[in-house]
Parts: C-alpha cells; sequence; structure tokens
C-alpha cells in the first residue's frame, strides 16, 4: 500500500512515543486501506503480474483508459517490461498525491527524484519512452529535463558523441543546412563557433 | 511533409499509434541495463518522434539550433515541432525564404526583427512568408521600415487566421492597420508602437471586421493618436486598453467607453454575459486624461486592473470616482510624478471600497500614514506594495505597514526617507512578508539589513546597503519584486521619444515635442527633484 509520510511529523517526538504512534497508524492504515483501495492487476510484456493500488497505476492515463475497458480484470501492457515497469510503479508511489503541477515536478527533479533519474542512457530513453506509452506527464516532464540538463549547452558534435548518434549528413548537406539556413534565424549564430 | 505535430500525450492518437513502437533491438532483456552500455548504442532512436519533439521543447533556441543539426531525423522531428521562429528579417532573408519554411512548416508564431543599421524584409518577402505559413496566428514586426500598405494588405489577405500582431518602429500607415482589421477577422490582440506613416490627414483607424473580436489594444508613442480612437471605441469586446505618451483627446474616448459600459450595466438584466463586455485592465502614462477621464472610468466597474502614470491632469477627485464605484480593483498603479495631485484623499478612499486590493504601487506620491493605516487595515488582502519616491513615506508609515498588513508577500522601497527603524519594525512585523527590496534609502544602514537577514531567514532581501544576499540569487536579480512591472521612464529633458530619433522624421520629432510641450515643462522640474533627492538616476526597468 502506499501513503506519504509527512517529515515534519517525525521532528521533535520522543522516540519511543513515535515508534508507539507509528506502530497504531500502520496498523490502522493496513485495517483502513485493506478495506478502501482498489488493487489494479497489470500485465507486462513478459507476463509478469503487478498489483498496485489503484490510484497509483491511473497516476497513467492510459492504464486509467484501460481499466475502464477492462472492468476489474487483468490490464495487458504488450510493450512495456517488467523492470522498467516497476520502476515506473516506484516513481508513481512516490507522487500519488503531489497533484499535476508541473513547476513542482520540475523543482522535485532536484530534491527528491535526483537519484531516480541517476540512470544510464538506455534506462533514461526507455523511461521516457514508457512515461510517454502510459501518458504519465508529469514523469515525463522529469524524464525530458533530465535529457535536456545532458545536452544543455553542447556542440553539435559533443551531443553526437554523447548519445552516440551517427552523424548521417553529407560535408555538402551540413554546410548548406548551417549557412545558408540558419544565418536568417535569430539565435543561430552561437552554434556557427562549433 | 506538413505533419502537424500532436502534442506528445494526445489522447486522440489511437492507443494502437502509441502501442506501435518497437524497441529497434526487440524486447528488452530481462536483466538489468548496464549490459547494453558497453554497445554504446544510439539508445535515442528508439524515443518515438513525438516524444523526441516534446523534449525539444524544453530547449533553448541556441541548443535546439544544435540538435536540429545532430543527425537527419533529428532535423526533421525539429522541422515539424517548431512553432515558433525568429528571423533576423533583412533584405536578404528573400533568398532563403523557400527553404526556410520548407524546413519549419509548422510556424504559428513568427518574429521578423531587423535592427536599425540594415534593411529590412520587403513587401514581396512578407506575402511570400504569407503563403508558406498558411496558420500564422501570432506575428511581431520591429524596424520592418520597408514593408508598405500594400505589403501588409496582401499579407493580412493571407493571414486570416491571425490573432496577435504586435508592430514597432515600422513605416507603414492607417491602410496598412485597417487592411489587417478588416482580414483578421479573429485578431484578438493588437499593439502598434511608434509607426511613422500615420500623417495628418490620414484615415482613421476603425476595428473593422474584429470589432468583436479584439480584446487588449496597445498604443505606445503614436504622434497621432487620434487616428486611433475609432478603433478604441469601436472595439466592444475590448478587455485590455493600454496607452503610453500617444497624442489624442482621451477624455472623450474614455467617457464614450463609460457610457457604454454604463449602459450595459443598467440593462445586466437583460445581457447575462455583461462582464464579458467590460473593460478590466487599463494602462494610461504621459497622457491628456484628466479628472473627466477617471469619471468615465470609474462607470467600467469590472475594473481589475488600473495603471495612471504621468498625468498630471489627475487628481484625488479622480481616483476617488474610481474607488468608488470600482469595487472590483485588484491593482492599481499610481505615478504622481510628484505633483502632489493625487494623495491621502483618493487612497483613503480606495481603502474604503476596493477591499480586494493585491497589489499597490505609488511612484512619486505624497501618501503619509494616514491613507497607509486606513489601507492597511481595510485591504486584508494586499499582497505587493512598492513605495517610491516619495518624500513623506517614513518610519511611521513603514510601521503602520508593518504592524497591520497580515498578507503582505513583497516589499518594495525606493528613494524614500526611511531609517533603520523602518527596517525594525518590517523585521517584527508583516507576517507573511516573503520579498523584501529596499533602494537608495540613505537612512538605512548595512546593519539594519544584517540585523533583518538574521530575524527573518526565510526572507528574500535586496538592500542595496548590503548587497550581498548569501549568494542567494535570487534577491541579486532585479526580480526583487518582479511582479510589479512598473517602468521608471528615465528621459532626459529634451528626449521626448525614445532611441528612434535617427531615424524618425525630424519633421514629427519636433511636432510632438511641440504639442507635447506642456509635458516637457514638466518632465524638466519632475527631473530636477528626482536628481536632487537621488544621487542615481538609474531606477531599473523593473522593480
Amino acid at each position: 500500500m502506499a501513503f506519504t509520510w509527512s517529515k515534519t511529523i517525525y521532528m521533535g517526538l520522543d522516540p519511543i512515543f513515535l515508534t508507539e504512534l507509528s506502530i497504531s497508524i500502520i496498523i490502522f492504515s493496513t485495517i483502513a486501506s485493506s478495506k478502501k483501495s482498489r488493487v489494479s492487476k497489470i500485465k507486462t510484456a513478459d507476463n509478469e503480474i503487478f498489483e498496485v493500488e489503484e490510484a497509483v497505476a491511473t497516476m497513467s492515463n492510459t492504464i486509467k483508459i484501460m481499466a475502464g475497458d477492462c472492468s476489474g480484470g487483468v490490464i495487458p501492457l504488450n510493450n512495456v517490461h517488467s523492470t522498467i515497469f516497476a520502476r515506473v510503479i516506484e516513481w508513481c508511489k512516490k507522487h500519488v498525491d503531489d497533484g499535476e503541477d508541473l513547476e513542482y515536478y520540475k523543482g522535485a527533479l532536484k530534491n527528491c527524484d535526483a537519484t531516480f533519474f541517476e540512470v544510464d542512457q538506455a534506462v533514461l530513453y526507455h523511461l521516457l519512452t514508457t512515461a510517454n506509452s502510459l501518458d504519465i506527464k508529469p514523469l515525463l516532464h522529469q524524464g525530458c529535463q533530465r535529457f535536456v540538463d545532458m545536452i544543455n549547452g553542447k556542440t553539435v558534435e559533443e551531443i553526437r558523441q554523447l548519445l552516440h548518434i551517427k552523424n548521417d549528413f553529407t560535408n555538402e548537406e551540413e554546410d548548406e543546412t548551417r549557412k545558408k539556413l540558419w544565418s536568417s534565424v535569430v539565435g543561430m549564430n552561437s552554434f556557427i563557433l562549433l | 511533409m506538413g505533419q502537424s505535430p500532436s502534442a506528445a500525450l494526445d489522447r486522440e492518437n489511437s492507443l494502437s499509434d502509441r502501442f506501435s513502437f518497437l524497441s529497434s533491438s526487440g524486447f528488452i532483456s530481462s536483466e538489468e541495463f548496464p549490459d547494453e552500455i558497453a554497445t554504446n548504442r544510439d539508445y535515442t532512436s528508439e524515443i518515438p518522434d513525438e516524444c523526441l519533439a516534446y523534449v525539444f521543447q524544453f530547449l533553448g533556441p541556441g541548443d535546439r539550433n544544435r540538435c536540429s543539426l545532430v543527425c537527419k531525423r533529428w532535423l526533421c522531428v525539429d522541422g515539424w515541432s517548431r512553432h515558433r521562429l525568429s528571423l533576423n528579417a533583412q533584405s536578404e532573408i528573400d533568398v532563403s525564404l523557400p527553404s526556410l519554411f520548407t524546413r519549419f512548416d509548422s510556424v504559428t508564431k513568427l518574429a521578423l526583427r531587423c535592427s536599425r543599421k540594415s534593411i529590412s524584409l520587403t513587401d514581396d518577402a512578407l506575402v511570400t512568408i504569407s503563403i508558406y505559413c498558411k496558420n500564422l496566428t501570432r506575428l511581431k514586426l520591429r524596424g520592418c521600415r520597408e514593408i508598405t500598405d500594400e505589403g501588409m494588405s496582401a499579407f493580412a489577405e493571407n493571414s486570416k487566421n491571425l490573432r496577435k500582431l504586435s508592430c514597432g518602429s515600422c513605416m507603414f500607415g492607417a491602410k496598412a492597420l485597417n487592411a489587417v482589421l478588416d482580414y483578421c477577422k479573429n485578431l484578438e490582440e493588437l499593439s502598434v508602437k511608434r509607426l511613422r506613416g500615420i500623417h495628418d490627414g490620414a484615415d482613421p483607424i476603425g476595428p473593422g471586421a474584429a470589432a468583436s473580436t479584439l480584446k487588449m489594444i496597445c498604443l505606445k508613442e503614436l504622434v497621432n493618436g487620434q487616428s486611433f480612437e475609432p478603433l478604441v471605441i469601436g472595439s466592444k469586446s475590448l478587455k485590455t486598453l493600454k496607452i503610453i505618451h500617444c497624442l489624442g483627446d482621451w477624455d472623450r474616448v474614455l467617457q464614450l467607453i463609460g457610457n457604454r459600459n454604463g449602459k450595459e450595466n443598467l440593462n445586466f438584466n437583460n445581457n447575462n454575459n455583461s462582464s464579458s463586455n467590460s473593460l478590466m485592465e487599463i494602462h494610461l502614462e504621459r497622457l491628456q486624461v484628466s479628472d473627466i477621464g477617471l469619471s468615465a472610468i470609474s462607470k467600467c466597474t469590472k475594473i481589475e486592473n488600473l495603471h495612471i502614470l504621468k498625468t498630471p491632469e489627475c487628481s484625488n477627485y479622480g481616483l476617488v470616482c474610481v474607488a468608488e464605484q470600482c469595487k472590483l480593483l485588484r491593482k492599481l498603479h499610481v505615478d504622481g510624478w510628484r505633483t502632489n495631485r493625487i494623495g491621502d484623499e483618493g487612497l483613503v478612499a480606495l481603502a474604503k471600497h476596493c477591499p480586494n486590493l493585491q497589489e499597490l504601487v505609488l511612484i512619486g506620491v505624497n501618501a503619509t500614514h494616514l491613507s497607509l493605516a486606513a489601507i492597511a487595515c481595510n485591504c486584508s488582502k494586499l499582497e505587493r506594495l512598492a513605495l517610491c519616491g516619495s518624500g513623506t513615506i517614513g518610519d511611521a508609515e513603514i510601521a503602520c505597514i508593518a504592524a497591520k498588513c497580515m498578507a503582505l508577500k513583497k516589499l518594495c522601497i525606493k528613494g524614500c526617507p526611511i531609517s533603520d527603524v523602518a527596517i525594525e519594525a518590517l523585521g517584527c512585523g508583516c507576517p507573511s512578508l516573503m520579498k523584501i527590496k529596499v533602494r537608495k534609502c540613505k537612512g538605512v544602514s548595512s546593519q539594519a539589513g544584517e540585523w533583518l537577514r538574521e530575524q527573518r531567514a526565510s526572507m528574500v532581501i535586496n538592500m542595496d546597503a548590503c548587497e550581498i544576499d548569501g549568494g542567494s540569487k535570487a534577491s541579486v536579480s532585479d526580480g526583487g519584486v518582479h511582479d510589479i512591472g512598473v517602468e521608471f521612464h528615465q528621459q532626459e529633458v529634451g528626449q521626448v521619444i525614445g532611441a528612434d530619433a535617427s531615424t524618425s522624421s525630424n519633421g514629427s520629432l519636433a511636432l510632438l515635442r511641440s504639442k507635447l510641450g506642456l509635458f516637457a515643462g514638466r518632465n524638466l522640474v519632475a527631473f530636477t527633484f528626482r536628481r536632487w533627492s537621488n544621487n542615481d538616476d538609474s531606477f531599473n526597468s523593473n522593480l
């Protein structure tokens, strides 16, 4: 079950009292949540089944729509692998109560989500693609921001090297695009320095 | 090409589209990913185009332009997803237009800027652009001096979807604007600054086919402001009106608008949407407008945002009229220009009748604790306050504010005779205060700033007495009270219009000077006061 704690609860309380308090709260909410929360069953491409609280799962608009169609059965995600799905759900659990404000997520990327995105390129792109296909806008937003941070301020060649992208322009094509075209566009001047 | 880029998360796309992509390497292996890194693959090829386009939206223009050169795919994605383009609109651009707009085939927002030193693009180039960009919704023109009435008319004929037009320092005239207003039936915003092609005796400019859609009109530095009067009066759905430093009989114009609003208020039973036809925001700056105009504005009872800057004919009487009738007022900026015609009397009326006031900016207004206490008590929603260049704002006034402004979040004090006592009062009061800016107040020492910093650790403090605020960038930037965007025009005596003197004809400049002789005189007086009380004349353009 996913519930969020406010950290301020912990401050200034006696440890024993705190433990008792947290135990009783855990017991209470276990009872409460098992009665109240609904669980969605989701099957990933590699036939693994995830049981996820509905509130968390429906952070994905895609799952939300599909849940409507499947009405209680297992929701199949044919293009998402369990490993990446587990990560996405981990993120969703953390943010289930955080609402829609994208500015908040931008700030969160620097703080609580920073380690979540310290991943290799492959994982980052899988996250981006999955966030896109599952339609989880805040996660996509954060992933894009991370991607942007990677390429920010780099020259064209540096970007190619970082992302292992092959330059498929011929020299002539590249020259033409650069000189003829770009001199007209405001903001292009800086990159001529390449 | 011409594929319209859907929003990355557009649910109108069938789900199958979204799920039809397959990773180029087949399914992801069940092992963790790090094994794959060794192969140095281009992982970005696995991101769908729409996702890549979404990423590009986050990039600034420099980064975006560089990304577009990385490979052919990125060039292509950037091309169809770029909606906003800003071009150096010099005469040489016409050669590049076909290739430019084949690459960028989805441009809806275009800016054409030409510097003063270059010759701008011609009518033909502008018309070509309008043929390529069929879905243009916004156009900004700056310094495109070669464009004529004919060019603008032809452009307008091709740009029926235009919603916003902003032109500055151009040379076309009334015929061009009338053509735009006739063809662009959905025009919502029109901003005209320093238009040099309107001569005495030119056609008046009316709202044309856009009479019911125009929501915002901004007129700035126009010699023949009176040509625009029918436009202002005839735009029946106008919500925002800004007139800055234009000649014209604005009292009469405001009276006509006010009477119309007044009639609608009386007929509110018949017209359920009366609020949709009312003005909400008016900016008047350096104009020939008096209390007659302000009384007229008071009939626009839905006004929420009012700026009365450097209009020496306006006095307390006018402000009282507005306050009594316009109870929805949320933002008020007054620049009294130190003529002492607006002061406590008007502000007390404001306190009494306008409980929704959120933002108040007073420049060169001699307010004392009498009115400030009233405002502090009665305007319980006041969040942003700026007090500048006033000889009557002292420690007593700040103490009032500190004691009673419970909701105040941002405060700016410039060039007022306050001392450390005021800073102490603020430190102990104003419980919601988040940002404070104090500039050019000679009585305030850096120790007071340090004390305040210790007292209120969470506050962003920007004081010229103590420049560095713990290394935090936010306070050092000029965005201290950036919500309040007041422009302090540092007009040198004799330079009535901005830096365009070289390009405008001397005739019109001299004409403007002679017509505004009244203002030029007051300019000198106001200037003397400012120089006397402040060493450094450079008020920033934003607070």
